[in-house]
């Protein structure tokens, strides 16, 4: 690599005790690339601690109790056997969002189903379709991202369908669901 | 995130996930400051920040059930809190804040009253600075450069891919490098 890769690379790694071995050798023999990187680490130092940010004790205090406040007021807890429909619910809606299709797969039990790498790209998908509705920056999206959730978003019938399609649903198809979602993509 | 942190969080996680509220209450304490400072940074709007925080952990308090074990929780809730906080900054009641109480609270330790001066205006500086960054470039120097997270983590966090991630983050650092020339600043 030349020092201008080097350069690419250490904006990606300064700061940082991990760097890769080639790195790393190439900064100690390289004075330019070293004075770069030190500069950056530098900027780091400076400018790279977070706790500024945080809140006092008392700052904390009221916000653990708030947040108390809130859990208790919209119950439900953690834990009901509730909750795990709710997000099949929430899954199935955005299951029909990527289209016909990818049903068609899932619901074969001869054929190929749906992987959890492909729900979650489908997840991945309808947010940041959301987010560009919202902005107004459909030019972000990449086509196949368009194409896919323009087909069946678009059509405005995610919500409805996806109650019915829960109704539809066995048990395990309920537990698979539960199992290959990562609900933190669906929050 | 300093490992310390996943190692405390890790006895936690099985109780929260049973219901127990005093775990969670403490999973809050511990990740309260990494969360409230991440979305301090991305709104620069102490109000919002908070809110967005809050509605992050009430978020994962009732989804923890849906929670898989094999994923980290700190990532887990750093995804959910930047889709709330990427959510909010698309909606028309967010406003681009120059912030001018950039300083949630002032835990700096002893130092001068001159050099304390100077770290304050320099990262309110950076404040500005970051303001004027896309919000998937802000997002990503914000994890990477404050959080010190993995590219690979970051990348599902954001649901973006590693590459991109890593652009982003090489343009945010080539900015704030050019910034920092400009009001003189030298390592």
């Amino acid at each position: 690599m030349k020092c201008k890769e080097f350069h690419e690379e250490i904006m990606l790694y300064f700061g940082r005790a991990d760097l890769p071995a080639e790195l790393a050798g190439h900064i100690a023999e390289c004075e330019s690339c070293r004075a770069f990187y030190e500069e950056l680490n530098g900027m780091a130092s400076e400018l790279g601690a977070d706790d500024e940010f945080y809140p006092n004790e008392l700052e904390a205090e009221g916000f653990l109790k708030r947040l108390n406040d809130e859990i208790d007021r919209t119950q439900p807890a953690a834990v009901t056997s509730v909750s795990w429909y709710k997000l099949a619910g929430i899954a199935a809606s955005v299951i029909l969002v990527v289209g016909i299709s990818l049903l068609g797969n899932f619901f074969n039990r001869n054929g190929a189903t749906l992987e959890p790498t492909e729900i979650n790209t489908a997840v991945l998908y309808y947010d940041e379709y959301q987010l560009a509705l919202e902005n107004s920056d459909l030019y972000e999206l990449s086509d196949d991202q368009f194409y896919i959730l323009g087909n069946d978003y678009t059509s405005k019938r995610t919500y409805d369908a996806a109650g019915q399609l829960l109704e539809d649903l066995s048990e395990e198809e309920l537990k698979y669901l539960e199992e290959n979602f990562d609900v933190g993509d669906l929050l | 995130m300093k490992e310390s942190y996943r190692d405390r969080l890790q006895p936690l996680i099985e109780k929260a996930v049973a219901g127990d509220r005093d775990a969670f209450s403490e999973i809050v304490r511990i990740m309260m400051k990494p969360v409230v400072a991440l979305t301090y940074r991305m709104t620069q709007n102490r109000e919002a920040a908070y809110d967005l925080a809050q509605d992050t952990f009430l978020a994962a308090w009732q989804n923890l059930s849906g929670f898989r074990g094999e994923a980290k929780l700190d990532s887990w809730l750093y995804r959910i809190a930047t889709n709330k906080t990427l959510n909010y900054l698309a909606s028309p009641k967010s406003t681009v804040v120059v912030a001018d109480d950039y300083r949630l609270t002032d835990t700096a330790d002893s130092t001068t009253p001159e050099k304390l001066l100077m770290q304050k205006e320099l990262k309110g500086i950076v404040l500005d600075f970051m303001s004027t960054l896309p919000t998937r470039q802000r997002l990503v120097f914000n994890l990477r450069f404050y959080r010190n997270l993995p590219f690979a983590e970051i990348s599902e966090i954001t649901g973006n891919a590693e590459g991109t991630v890593k652009t982003n983050y090489r343009e945010a650092v080539k900015k704030l490098r050019e910034y920092m020339k400009q009001i003189g600043w030298q390592a």
